[in-house]
């Protein structure tokens, strides 16, 4: 929403009494569902507490430490994300972003989708930088490139990939490739089917919160006059008003977007602590020709970062088909029960429904194709 | 009267996001603090969070001197479950620390006991007879090499290496096709790339008779001769214990066994 279209609802009567008791649906679901997580997390350990057989406080003693290392892994590579993102918003004038991936270029999407090999990011440090590339106005088709590419398509994923494949240069150009392919195509499609913020969780918080946030940063602060990203005014004119005010856009950043990995990483410990891996791969001894959706379900199921994923993958080599391999790599960084659940902090329910019907559709057209060119 | 009351809400939801970025920082400082995080990551990621401890000291710093968006309660949800969401994660690691993976775990984790048919031993008994250093010097090793770094070039060796018993011989069935044999049991470990997310067990086949009334999820070191057993119509690597001694289990930060991102695996001598 551009400024203009704020003055036209800076007078109405109820925001100007009591605008912070006015939520937007968007976030009052957030918020619900926030809620929910607390509860069940914390339900979580009361029954740690009071079980009373040995083996089922081991299961979740599991689930816990699998939880924990997660999060304790995650975390900071989401708190260096947020930083990025908060010297994108404060440094990078918003013409020169939106200039090289505005929404009018098809090629947007192409460097978008490259970025990776440049600023190289993993599945949860690139989720903070996206939310503040689509607040600094790139277009939605590049953000979304971005934010599936990035953590695949960048040399330290290839780099790691070709170690555990003892240096098959052939599995890590597979990698990169489908990873770039599957990101340009659900970028395009999801910009073709979400026309500006329509797809954006914090689209109807601007709204609402606008009409106060007239210095167009989008961070939501009221207090213009104070607020160091008021241009012109205060500390905001002088370097370390700058530097306070990236680092205060990067916490709030990081405090909107931590919550939801919190969640998603007990959701992926309650996962990767229940399900046998002898069942999975069981079924895929059974009926070869499911291996790659299992494989894909697995990948969601395990939550890896993606700098670890080829190792598990390369270890399935004597059992799983290669395009199962390939396909546990490839929709793992862009698509598992974390990211899921990271996503509600930037994209509405029906943009996320699609993005990862679209996402794990496509990977497993292309794993498909790969099998039957592979034989 | 309200207005007060809410007034007084609104500056203490400002020191809530302080709150919990000091909450973080202790927490990091105390797994930096010897090595603890080891008990979750992988020992080459310190630097991130030596990284992320400063990244807090700045968000500290920045949110005591500004406002921060969590002050706004425009914000998603109610400020205090936000925060509390936010430091659970300190309760459960207060709450299972210490608690490691053990033989429970096995049972949702594949593990290669590195089975092979019997038409491939004569390849490796050849190796093995170059290796035989009968009355050798033992080398220690860990399972990490044992099994997939120096596999090869151990076969026919004396070893002696350290890790927890499972001789639970049902479930073992299932990674030997034809039975475990009497007096067996698999000394085993988990291997971490990244973080215990990904921990992968790595076991091998120990057999003697010093090898008996053993407990699972036990300590031991075992010393003895590295090479092939046939089991079946299998080849299943394996240490002839000579000797099996019970150990404390180490701390948690040095139960894993932790593979170096970058690093291949050595090559095999000839």
């Amino acid at each position: 929403m551009t400024n203009d279209q704020c003055e036209m609802t800076e007078h109405a009567p109820s925001q100007q009494m009591e605008p912070f008791l006015r939520p937007s649906t968007a976030s009052v679901k957030s918020g619900t569902a926030l809620q929910w997580g607390f509860v069940i997390l914390a339900l979580g350990l009361l029954i740690y507490y009071v079980l009373p057989t040995a083996a089922g406080k081991k299961t979740l003693a599991d689930i816990f430490t699998i939880y924990l290392s997660i999060v304790l892994e995650a975390l900071p590579f989401m708190l260096i994300g947020s930083l990025a993102g908060g010297f994108i918003e404060e440094f990078v004038p918003r013409e020169k972003l939106t200039h090289v991936l505005s929404d009018r270029k098809v090629s947007s999407v192409f460097i978008a989708a490259g970025m990776g090999l440049i600023f190289p990011v993993c599945e949860c440090a690139v989720i903070p930088v996206v939310r503040r590339l689509l607040k600094k106005g790139v277009s939605f088709s590049a953000a979304v490139a971005y934010m599936l590419a990035g953590p695949i398509v960048n040399p330290i994923v290839a780099g790691s990939t070709a170690v555990a494949y003892m240096g098959e240069w052939q599995v890590v150009a597979l990698r990169l490739v489908s990873g770039f392919v599957i990101a340009l195509v659900v970028g395009f499609s999801m910009g073709h089917l979400f026309k500006g913020t329509e797809a954006l969780k914090d689209a109807a918080d601007q709204e609402e919160s606008c009409h106060s946030d007239s210095h167009g940063c989008g961070c939501g602060h009221p207090d213009h006059d104070d607020h160091p990203c008021a241009e012109g005014s205060g500390p905001g004119s002088k370097l370390q008003g700058r530097l306070v005010s990236a680092f205060q856009h990067a916490g709030d950043d990081f405090l909107d977007v931590a919550r939801f990995l919190v969640m998603g990483a007990f959701f992926a410990g309650v996962l990767r602590g229940l399900i046998a891996e002898s069942t999975v791969l069981g079924m895929m001894v059974n009926a070869p020709f499911a291996a790659i959706p299992l494989m894909m379900i697995l990948a969601m199921a395990l939550n890896l970062c993606s700098e670890a994923d080829a190792f598990v993958a390369a270890s399935f080599r004597s059992i799983i088909p290669f395009s199962g391999q390939l396909a546990f790599m490839v929709l793992g960084p862009m698509l598992d029960v974390k990211l899921l659940l990271m996503y509600l902090g930037i994209f509405r329910h029906r943009a996320i429904v699609i993005l990862a019907s679209m996402t794990f559709l496509l990977t497993f057209l292309i794993m498909v194709l790969i099998q039957t060119i592979r034989g | 009267m309200i207005m007060a009351l809410r007034a007084s809400r609104r500056q203490l939801a400002i020191l809530l996001p302080a709150l919990v970025y000091f909450l973080w920082l202790g927490e990091y400082l105390w797994l930096l603090h010897k090595g603890r995080y080891k008990a979750y990551l992988q020992p080459s990621l310190w630097p991130l969070l030596v990284v992320a401890v400063l990244i807090i000291l700045l968000f500290i710093y920045s949110t005591i001197r500004g406002q921060s968006r969590a002050a706004h309660p425009h914000g998603v949800g109610s400020p205090w479950i936000q925060i509390a969401l936010l430091a659970l994660p300190l309760v459960f690691l207060w709450t299972v620390y210490g608690k490691t993976f053990g033989t429970h775990t096995l049972s949702k984790r594949s593990m290669d006991l590195g089975v092979m048919a019997t038409s491939s031993m004569p390849l490796v008994e050849d190796r093995r007879t170059k290796n035989a250093v009968e009355n050798g010097p033992v080398e220690k090793v860990t399972l990490l090499e044992l099994k997939i770094d120096r596999r090869e070039e151990l076969l026919g060796k004396q070893v002696l290496t350290e890790g927890m018993v499972w001789s639970d011989p049902q479930r073992l069935k299932d990674f030997l096709l034809d039975g475990l044999p009497e007096g067996c049991f698999v000394l085993f470990r988990f291997r971490v790339v990244c973080c215990a997310a990904d921990a992968v067990p790595i076991g091998v086949l120990t057999c003697g008779n010093e090898a008996r009334n053993l407990k699972d999820d036990e300590w031991v070191n075992v010393q003895g001769q590295y090479g092939l057993r046939t089991i079946g119509r299998d080849a299943v690597p394996c240490i002839q214990v000579e000797a099996v001694n019970s150990i404390p289990a180490p701390p948690p930060s040095e139960q894993f066994l932790f593979r170096q991102r970058w690093s291949l695996p050595g090559p095999s001598k000839p």
